[in-house]
Formats: C-alpha cells, structure tokens, sequence
C-alpha cells in the first residue's frame, strides 16, 4: 500500500483516537517501503522489496502504560487495538517513571523527502549495481556490494492534541573491491536522501583503485603514529560519544561524562577546542526528523562547542525530575571541519598512516570510551606528503575523547554512513597525533 | 627532519649542578629516533624527584670527547652499529671510566640487525661474556620506584619483532656498578609520545626511566 | 538485532514503540496469544499454494517458510518493572529456482490471492536477477521427508509462566543486588518461540517448534571516592531451554572462586555474587602486561571459540559472499584441500552439532528442509571440514547439505547461518583445580567481556568479566583492566590442556549478525574449562581527566 498523505494519516488517527476510553492515548503510525540489491563474486546474490505498515496505540491509566499494535487498518481493527491497550494497561504495573504524553507542539517542515528516491524502480536498482560490476569488470577486480533505498512515513497523534507528520527518503550504498588473488581489498560507502546524487560507478572505482594499490601490503611496527582517518573510519569512532551523551548515565555515575560526587562533565572542556559538533534536523546535506518519536521537537542542538561539553540528552522523565530542558538524542551529527581536502592532508603530512575504514568497534572500558577494532580495506603508509606504500592492517585500542584530544588538523566535512550503525553524519576527515595501534593483523 | 640538521645542545653551556639528558650519535647507524622520549623522561625526573634537571636534550658524537663531560647517554637505533675506531675508543674509555649508557634496541628483536651489531661491539671490546642478563632484584628495580623485574613494553606484547617478552635486561657491570645497561625492550619508544598525552596514562609508563637515571646517577 | 539495539532495548525507558522500530522484532501482542498455534492443516494449504504458484511461473524448485516468531521481554531496573512486551511476527516467505537464479519474495497478507502473488514475485525476481548471473545454482540433492514434525524437547513453556513469576525472579534478583552493595542493576528475562513451518517441491512438509530463553543482568558498582565504577554481568547463557533453566538444582552447579553453572541457573545466588564481586573489582590490582598462561571457563571461551572458530569456517565467508560486510575467511579452500592445515594442537577437536539438546542451534531441520545431524570441523587440530548448506555442497564435493540454512524471519531470505560450534573435553579425567594446578604466571577468566576480530579471523582482542591472578598453581585474587590479544592459529596451537567432560558446559548469543540487511541468529557453543599458554596480555586503563 502506498504511504498515506498528511490529511490521510490524520484522518485515520483522529478514527483511532476516537475508540479511545483510556486516560490519556497516543498512536504512532509508521509506513515504510524498502528495496534493496546485493551483489558479491561478481554477481547478484539477493534481492527484495518489503513494504510494512504499523500503528502503535500506548493506552495509559494514571502510570500504568498499556502497549499494541496492528497491521490491519479497517475499522474492527483499529477498535480492537485500542481495546487490547487499554487492557493491557489495566493489568500492568504501575510505573512510577511514567510522564504524562506531550501537548500540541511546534515543529519546522522538515525536508527530509526526495521524490527521486521515492520513485525508485528495480530497473535503477540493476543499473546501478551493473555499473559497480563494470568497474569490477574492467579493473579485474571481484565485487562485492550492498544498496539500500528507504521510503518512510510517520505520523502519531495524542489525546492531548499533538499531531506530527512527516516523509523521508534515504539511500544507502557500499562497495568493497578485491584483487582476484585476495591480496588487496578496497571499501566506499555512501549515503543520500536523494537517489541522484548517488555514483555508484565513482564510489566502486574509488574502492577498486584502493584495492588494487593495497595489494601486497608490508607490515610496518605497531606503536603511536599520526593518522588521518577518512570520515567513514572517523564516524565509526566519534558515534561513541554521540551515543553516550544520556544525562541520567552521567547523573548516575556510569558513563565517561560522569565525574566523582554526582558531578558530569556538562559545561568542561573535554577535547580539543577546535571541536564543534552539532545537530540540526535542517541541514541541507543531513536532513533529518523535525520531531523525536515521543512528539519533541528536534531543534538545532550544540553538543560540543569548542570542545566544551554543551549539552545532554535526557528523557522526559530525567528531564523533569532534574527540572531542565528535555532534549531528545540526535537523528544525525555533524561535525565542523576545515578547508583542505583529503589529499591536501596527506600532502601535509610527514609521517603518518591513512586510514579509509575501521572495523568491528566494541567498548573496552566504559570509563573512558577506550575502544578497539581494526583497520580494514586499505591502509597506507604517508611520508613527506605522499603515499608511500600499502600497510598490513593494525588493531587500535583507543578513545574518541584522547584522539580528539590529539587533533592536528581538520579537513572538508563529507556525508558518510557508519559501518557499525548504519547512521549517517557530516564529519570531516581528520589528522590525529599518537594514535594507538596495539598489534597487526594479517587480514586483507 | 634529516638528522644532520638537528640542533647539537653545548654541554658547556649547562649548569653543571642540573642532570641533562644526552643522546650518543654515531656515524653507522640511525640513532635519531623516538625523539619525543626525553622530553617525557625527563617530565618525570621533574615530577617524582628533587633532582635538578635540565630540559633541554643533548645531543653529542660518539667520536667526539665531549663525552666525557657527560655523566647520562642513550643511545638507540634500528640498523647496524658499527663502531668508528674513534668511537670504540670513547665508548671503552667513557664506561671504563665510570660513565653511564642506556642502550635500548628499538627493534627488540633478538635476531635484529641492532642487538646482533651492537652485542657484537660489547663482545669486541669489553669481551665475551660482559654482557650479563642481570636479576630481577638487581638495585636497578627498587632504586626509586619497585619494580619485579623490568617492565613490559606493549611493543613486545603486539606481535613485532620477535614475539618474545624478554623478562629482564642486560649490563656491563665495572667495579659491580652498572656502565652498560641494555635493553631489548624498546623502552624509547614505549616512551615516544606527545608530552600532553602522559595525562591519559592510568599508571606513568614512564616511572622505569626515573629507575635508570637515579641508579646512574646516585651508584 | 544488532548488538546496539540491544544495548539500546536494554537502556532506559525502553517503550514498546522502540521495540517495534527494531526490524524483525514483531508487533507486540497479549500475553495469551503467545499460546495460540496455527493449524498445520491450514498451513499445508498454504503452502502448496505458493509451491503450485511458483512451479506455474516455472521455478525449477520452491521453499516456503511460514513463520509465526514470538517475543516476550520482562526489562527491569533496581525496584521498577520498566517495561513487559510480548511481540509476535506472522507471515509467509517463498524462495524458488527460476532461469538457475534465486527469487525471494515475502507477504504478510496470507490470504491465497497474496501467497500466490508472493510465489509470483520470487519467481520474477529470479527470472530478473538472472540476466547478472556468473554460474547457475547447484542445489545438493535432497529427499522429502513428507509430513514431519519436531520440538524442542523443553519441560516448561515459558510463554506459560505468570508474568508476575517473572517480574518477582527479576526484582527479588535486584533486590539481592542492592542489598548486597551493587548500586544499580538492569536485569532483563528473554523468551523465544519460533514456530516455524517448511515446504518445499522436494516433498517436505517440516514442522517445528522451538524455544529459547535468555535470563541476565547487569550490576554497577561505583566508588564514591574516585568516581570509577565497575559492572559485572552474569554469568548465565541464552539457551534453547524453557522455563526449566531457572529453576536451579545443586547438581548444577560448580563450586569455585564463584558458583558456575550447568544446564541450570541460579539467577538469585548469581546476582549476590555479583554485587559482592564488582565491589572486589572496584578494589582488585590492575594487570601488570605481560605474556600469561589463561585458564578459560567455558562462560567466557564460547566467544572465543564463536569468533575464531566459527566464523572462519563459515563457507559462505571462506567464498567472498560477505566480503562487503562481516568479512571472508583465512581458512581458504586450499588449506582444507590440504588436509595438514594445523589450526590448532592435537588437543583441538571442533564439533559442529545442530541436534545438541538444550542448545540455541538445536533444530530437527534447517531452513531448506536438510535433516541436522554433526559433523568434524577441525579433528586432532586439522581443518576437516566447513559449515555448507544445499548450494555449496558440490563445492566441498559433499553429497549433502550440512544443514547450517537459517532465516530469522519469514520476511528474511534464509542463508549459511553457524551451527553449534564446540570444543570438545578433554579426553583425561582433569578438573578446573588439576589445570590451575600446573600454571606458574597465569590468569583464570570467568565470563564474556569486549571482543572484537579482524574481518578474516586472524588478530583477536576479547576481555571478560571476573579475572583471577594464578601465581605458583594457586588463585592469588582478582585482577581487573585485563584483555588477552592474539592471533587464532597461533591461540589454539598453545592449547595444551582441556578440562574432561563432566566440565562441558555451554554459552552462546542471541545475537549473532550477518548479512546486508543484516539478520540475527542464536548459537550455542560449549566448552569444558581450558588453558592456553603465553598468552599476550594488556592493561585497558586509561586516565582521561
């Protein structure tokens, strides 16, 4: 079914609500249509199309919170979903960290929606990948690839009078390209809400020249070396700390933003000054939700300000009891950057290594967001402004905070897709001094 | 930056009550490495102890004999360490005479080109069997900070050179004091680091070199 | 679900609207539905819709997967129930042969019209998918079974269990916690059933129905002092058990520097544990680096092994068809080709087993209808074998699947997913006492901390949850700050002595993730107590401010 439009959904949530006999209700109302193309061995292994639809009813009585939902949207349906919540939350206990649903809100038009994706057909989907596979083709080089494009409404309505609408788009595209003999390995990742600013040819030749001049890599000492991290290698790394911005994590004492007696780190210089990382649901390149799934609206948000802490997230819950503004987590970050491309960071640097993707990131210690994981799909060698040569890979253990802390420099922001998460930033490229790389790795 | 145009610090120009760090260069091989170390040793003399120190590194040629002026050398490398004649001499001389050199192979590998060259010089001039791996209750370990014996590296731990974790160090003792004391453990660039970043460090990495200055220093 | 959205379910203020957000979750449901079945009457006529669709449209052969997944999620912290969701996912999912390419295609709409359109669907997509094809598929062959079922051979459902019998485990188990010096805890109880229904043109009809269960929690300790804090996690495992796991017998436990346990578990004893040993942890030495002899309990190796074990010999992996996401494999064709490719010490025998009871894999039949049985993946520390399903038999020139096919949805195409993967026991009568008798340096790990490896299974770091120094044969006290580093080939060669079967024990995940759009599985796999020798080990401390 295709998704509705703002008087459709409205309409429908309005013939929910009317079923409503609870204290207080709210329905969110989700449609999603998504295609998507993988290929590997030269060759596409699967693909499928799947389009859902889901409508959420939370029934409250005082603080007792009842929860259903239903794909099935005639009238009996709609009634019965509502009933089952409102039993539901009759037999639940009560919570006492329930906060009563939003009133009506204000929020900006988003503009997230590119009817070019929207518009997709499975023939676009071929031919881009074909074109990926020609790159292989014609550089000798074996493919293996994912394309994702998402279509999503959402909308939800309270009995406080809230109403939300909104349409996204999103497409999402990477490619690794490996020499015939396994020796080299290659990566590009790319993500967009509008289709047409996807290259898929680009991007796989991109991964294949990084393939196939990564081949025969030699094995240079682990230690601290000076790095420049592509932003897909960056992103992976810095989402730590944009996932570990919870207020109440902090309050309690069990995050790398806690400091001893209760104390956070809100409002101290925790990185390097030339830091500044932001959200803003309105950014052209990284649109994203106007409002959160709770009915917030999701303003421009400062998190670091010249290095400084400047912000938390918090739930309604904390919020209120801490008797501060509720500011809800981000859809997407953004960090500033500088004026020099990639290449002119490489050509500035003595020494160093370039690193085009990181991989398998897991915590180590929560104290102080130490992380470990390995490079992956091309690693180089810098001297004198050039690269020299292919490195075998390396494990890190290492924190987002100490590398921002040893930032020399910062490059063009670009649009990337982390590998672990699947979000998207604008986060530039970045030089970084004494970076830790604890051990080698023989994988390519 | 090529080593040839790196600074030489006059020893005259010191303050002969201050410790200063001085660095052995030699013509064979390239002894300009981990050159962030010393600014961190001597950060930590600063810290831990009352010793004077002076902050600026030394740098002197092995062949000359300012040497002699200098009661504290390192000297490091990764390639061949093939003596000069004159170099030989002031090497023999300068530990005959009381003096100290911290030698740390910075390719801690026991069938590297360094600890093979440079055990070859010891063996050359000192003899066969002066080169002694000495206890993990040697003086050297409680001098000033307790240490059960020297400590591990990461640098050994991560699979380079010869994966081995050497659990202790080597000297030249005259007169039972240390004049050689040489390390397969690439302390220099476990110690190489930007100063700013020793605040990220649990524990000082860096509290084994205040060990080795204070032993050479007060023995 | 990936791992961060099970960090992020088991966050705070978790709402079933989030639940719902979280693809291949279901949409919540009553509790009571749980119990209901569908007619296999019923769902043999579907699926013969979808078989005679596809063979009209000229798929050369057709699966059909009709699945009914049930959830049930018990989330609480310290006195408060956060959150009881029950979530179900009902649909249809055929996969055909058409021009020697796959189609796949899903619906939830299983009236026959959609089925049949479904059916259709698939076979167009093969039909399109095949004009980019390099070789045509190859399906091992394989015999119907007809009208077949099986079931978890569980003692009690746990969708069966009150939910206030859950809720007063969970905060009785936060209570002991608290009361025992932990200041926070999130505790969580997990419940899985999937009823699962397969029909192929081969003449199967396979009926299944299984059941896992997942108790756990985390405890946090913080030093009002210093600020620093600790967790310690427990010490349970996913299993594919029913209720019956937590209903604890002494016979099931092992006795030691903690209680361990065995088929059963004693989330009560395990949480006063627990507070007691974060708060031992806020205080234990810090690990001097170094190489150690490790003592692995099989709470903490099944990780080890599911990393350097398991995934390398995913054939899948070892083919490139991962290449973009998880990775490929070092275990190349030619080493197995080889038959000598030492992978381990002579000690190193490596099981693969989907019928193993009590485990999460355990199933009567895979996801392409092949009977599951067991099989040798590295025997004597040789690489004898990978992990194959129907379309990669011929390459290892076996005559049949090894029956590792899995979706974990109906809407999700299935594909080569990890059997139970497990080190055998030793073959000598040896307990965990014999093995820390004989280190001189070494440290005893109990229970999975941070892992993390390299895309073809070379180079791993993993840390754990309960670290014991072992000086001279005996246990010197708890160490923190520990990781061990190493390199799989390397790592198994210095195994050099396993603790004998009455050790054997199992873990395992709920959360295995493969594959663009990534799908979940849950695998088992057991262990008796092991050592390995000179091992790397870091100090993870860090300052920063």
């Amino acid at each position: 079914m295709p998704l509705l439009t703002q008087d459709e959904a409205q309409a429908l949530l309005k013939k929910v609500l009317s079923y409503s006999k609870a204290d207080e209700c709210e329905i969110n109302l989700t449609g999603t249509i998504t295609g998507n193309i993988r290929y590997a061995r030269n060759s596409v292994s699967t693909s499928g199309g799947i389009s859902t639809n889901t409508l959420v009813v939370s029934s409250a009585y005082g603080k007792k919170l009842g929860v259903a939902t239903i794909n099935e949207f005639d009238d009996a349906s709609l009634e019965k979903v509502v009933r089952r919540a409102e039993e539901l939350a009759q037999l639940a206990p009560e919570n006492p960290e329930f906060v009563s649903f939003l009133g009506p809100q204000k929020y900006a038009e988003p503009v997230m929606f590119v009817p070019a994706t929207a518009a997709i057909t499975p023939k676009q989907r071929a031919d881009a990948v074909a074109q990926s596979l020609q790159v292989a083709k014609d550089t000798k080089t074996v493919a293996a690839g994912f394309m994702e494009d998402t279509t999503t409404m959402n909308a939800m309505m309270n009995s406080k009078g809230l109403f939300a609408y909104n349409t996204s788009t999103g497409v999402n595209f990477s490619i690794t390209m490996r020499t015939e003999d396994g020796k080299g390995s290659g990566y590009a990742t790319r993500g967009y809400n509008d289709f047409t600013k996807l290259d898929t040819k680009k991007a796989s030749q991109i991964a294949a020249d990084k393939g196939l001049k990564s081949a025969t890599a030699r094995a240079i000492e682990p230690g601290k070396y000076t790095v420049i991290l592509e932003p897909a290698a960056a992103a992976v790394l810095l989402e730590n700390i944009f996932f570990g911005l919870d207020a109440r994590q902090a309050d309690e004492g069990r995050s790398f933003l806690s400091q001893p007696g209760g104390k956070t780190r809100l409002g101290e210089k925790l990185v390097d000054e030339r830091v500044n990382m932001y959200s803003d649901p309105l950014n052209p390149e990284l649109p994203t939700s106007t409002w959160a799934g709770d009915g917030r609206p999701q303003e421009k948000v400062s998190w670091i300000e010249k290095g400084v802490i400047k912000n938390l997230t918090y739930s309604r819950y904390w919020a209120e009891k801490k008797g501060v503004k509720a500011i809800p987590g981000p859809d997407g970050v953004i960090m500033e950057g500088g004026t020099k491309s990639l290449e002119e960071l490489i050509k500035g640097t003595k020494k160093g290594i370039l690193v085009t993707r990181l991989w398998y990131i897991r915590p180590v210690d929560p104290q102080t967001l130490l992380l470990t994981g390995l490079t992956r799909d091309g690693t180089f060698y810098i001297e004198n402004g050039e690269i020299k040569f292919p490195i075998k890979n390396f494990r890190f253990n290492e924190s987002p905070v100490i590398m921002l802390n040893n930032l020399e420099e910062l490059g063009k922001v670009e649009r990337t897709v982390s590998v672990e998460s699947n979000v998207n930033y604008l986060i530039p490229p970045m030089k970084i001094r004494d970076f830790t790389f604890s051990s080698l790795s023989d994988a390519v | 930056m090529p080593k040839e145009t790196r600074k030489l610090h006059d020893y005259r120009m010191r303050d002969a009550n201050k410790f200063f760090f001085t660095r052995l260069q030699y013509e064979s091989g390239d002894w300009d490495v981990d050159q962030r170390m010393p600014a961190n040793l001597l950060n930590s003399l600063i810290e831990y102890t009352t010793l004077p120190v002076d902050t600026q590194e030394n740098i002197v040629p092995l062949s000359s004999t300012d040497i002699f002026q200098c009661p504290f050398c390192y000297l490091s490398g990764h390639k061949l360490v093939e003596f000069t004649q004159q170099e030989r001499e002031n090497f023999e001389r300068y530990v005959r005479q009381g003096g100290f050199v911290f030698v740390d192979d910075c390719n801690h590998d026991i069938d590297g080109l360094f600890s093979k060259s440079f055990e070859g010089q010891m063996e050359r001039i000192f003899g066969a069997n002066a080169l002694k791996k000495i206890p993990n209750h040697h003086p050297i370990y409680s001098m000033f900070f307790q240490f059960d014996g020297p400590p591990t590296t990461s640098q050994e731990l991560n699979g380079w050179g010869d994966d081995i974790v050497h659990d202790y160090l080597k000297a030249i003792e005259i007169n039972g004091r240390i004049g050689v004391l040489y390390s397969n453990k690439d302390y220099g660039c476990e110690w190489d680091y930007d100063f700013r970043n020793k605040r990220f460090y649990k524990i000082d990495n860096t509290r084994f070199s205040v060990n080795i200055v204070m032993y050479a220093m007060m023995r | 679900m990936k791992r961060r959205d099970f960090l992020y379910l088991t966050g705070m203020g978790t709402t079933a609207a989030m639940l719902s957000a979280i693809p291949g979750m279901g949409r919540p449901i009553a509790p009571e539905r749980a119990l209901e079945t569908v007619d296999v009457a019923l769902k043999k006529q579907m699926a013969d819709v979808a078989l005679n669709a596809a063979r009209a449209k000229g798929a050369t052969y057709t699966d059909v997967r009709i699945g009914r997944y049930l959830n049930q999620f018990v989330i609480t912290r310290e006195d408060k129930v956060q959150n009881i969701v029950n979530t179900e996912s009902y649909g249809l999912g055929v996969r055909v042969v058409a021009q020697g390419s796959w189609g796949f295609a899903a619906t939830d709409k299983l009236d026959k019209d959609s089925i049949a359109k479904a059916a259709e669907l698939a076979v167009a997509i093969a039909k399109e998918n095949s004009r980019l094809l390099t070789e045509p598929v190859q399906l091992a062959p394989q015999k119907g079974y007809g009208e077949v079922s099986w079931k978890a051979p569980i003692e009690k459902n746990a969708f069966e269990v009150p939910i206030k019998e859950k809720v007063d485990l969970l905060l009785g188990v936060n209570a002991e916690a608290m009361k025992g010096g932990a200041d926070y805890i999130n505790s969580f109880l997990f419940m899985v059933n999937e009823q699962k229904y397969f029909a192929s043109t081969d003449g199967s009809y396979i009926d299944q129905d299984i059941h896992r269960i997942w108790p756990t929690f985390f405890i946090t300790k913080i030093d009002a002092a210093t600020g620093k804090f600790e967790t310690r996690n427990a010490l349970s495992a996913p299993m594919g058990m029913g209720y019956e796991y937590l209903y604890a017998r002494p016979q099931d436990k092992i006795q030691g520097v903690t209680t361990l346990y065995k088929g059963r578990y004693d989330m009560l004893e395990d949480a006063r544990a627990g507070a007691k040993q974060a708060g031992e942890k806020i205080k234990a030495k810090s690990v001097e680096p170094g190489k150690y002899d490790l003592i692995l309990d099989p709470s903490h190796l099944w990780l080890t092994i599911h990393e350097s074990t398991g995934h390398p010999t995913e054939l899948d992996r070892v083919l490139g068809y991962e290449a973009n996401f998880a990775g490929t494999s070092f275990l190349t064709l030619d080493k197995w080709e080889s038959k000598k490719f030492n992978y381990g010490s002579k000690l190193v025998n490596i099981v693969a087993d989907k019928t193993q009871v009590g485990s999460l894999g355990a199933v009567g039949y895979d996801d392409e209808g092949v009977k599951c049985g067991q099989w040798d993946v590295i025997k004597d520390g040789t690489l004898v074998s990978y992990q194959a399903i129907r379309d990669q038999a011929h390459i290892l020139g076996l005559p049949a699947s090894q029956g590792c096919c899995y979706a974990d949805n109906w809407s999700s195409v299935q594909f080569q997913r990890m059997a139970n993967i497990s080190l055998q026991a030793g073959k000598e009568k040896k307990s965990i006492d014999d093995l820390i008798k004989g280190v001189q340096k070494g440290i005893y790990i109990i229970g999975d901390g941070s892992f993390s490896i390299d895309q073809q299974r070379y180079n791993f770091q993993f840390g754990g949850q309960l670290y014991y120094e072992i000086k001279d044969g005996k246990i010197a006290g708890p160490l923190k700050d520990v990781a061990y580093q190493s390199n799989t080939q390397e790592f198994w060669n210095s195994c050099v002595g396993i603790a004998d079967q009455s050790d054997y024990r199992l873990g395992g995940s709920f959360f295995d993730g493969k594959g663009q759009p990534q799908q979940v599985s849950a695998v088992s796999h057991g262990s008796s107590t092991t050592r390995f020798n000179g091992v790397n080990v870091i100090n993870t401390s860090r300052k920063i401010g």
